[in-house]
């Protein structure tokens, strides 16, 4: 966890009881509140909530990468996907890390066919969740 | 050990110079 903070982001803590005109200003309603900027101060994620170190640390793994794909990082979306489908298995992360991996590889190839083998993962391994509602017009895309 | 700042400006500076993220957490003492 300490090192996915460090190496890949610049950590900042904002107190509601000494910045609380920063939480106004950034529509923070509830905390804890994580968001996730780039160095042009976009603010690209955020969630709010409790979670368990394993699916902080995932969470925020998923939400850097996905930052990044909007970076057109794309290599780097792909590794940290990749990371949450594999190292972080069993948390909430998972599915929605295995519909955008499909995205990244798509962005990054133009090859639709990892779009169409991520919602054949995500039916095999997680069919009632909403990340494989979101993938079904994918079944489209032949093999 | 994580190192917290304390100014999402600051933090976005040194982002774009060392071309990472910014990872702010909001949060009110117990």
């Amino acid at each position: 966890m300490i090192k996915v903070v460090t190496d890949w982001f610049i950590p900042v803590r904002i107190s509601g009881d000494k910045q609380g005109d920063l939480f106004s200003k950034h529509l923070v309603t509830w905390t804890p509140t994580i968001t996730i900027r780039d160095g042009e101060g976009r603010e690209h994620y955020r969630f709010t909530g409790f979670l368990t170190p394993e699916d902080l640390c995932a969470r925020i793994i998923l939400d850097g990468a996905k930052a990044e794909l909007a970076l057109k990082n794309y290599d780097l979306a792909i590794k940290c996907l990749n990371d949450v489908t594999e190292k972080y298995k069993g948390t909430c992360a998972v599915p929605e890390a295995i519909f955008y991996l499909g995205v990244a590889q798509y962005l990054a190839s133009h090859n639709p066919k990892p779009l169409r083998e991520g919602l054949d993962r995500l039916k095999k391994e997680f069919p009632q969740s909403e990340w494989t509602l979101r993938a079904k017009p994918y079944e489209l895309i032949n093999l | 050990m994580i190192t917290w700042g304390d100014s999402i400006e600051k933090a976005v500076k040194k982002a774009k110079e060392e071309k990472k993220l910014v990872l702010v957490d909001f949060f009110n003492p117990g």
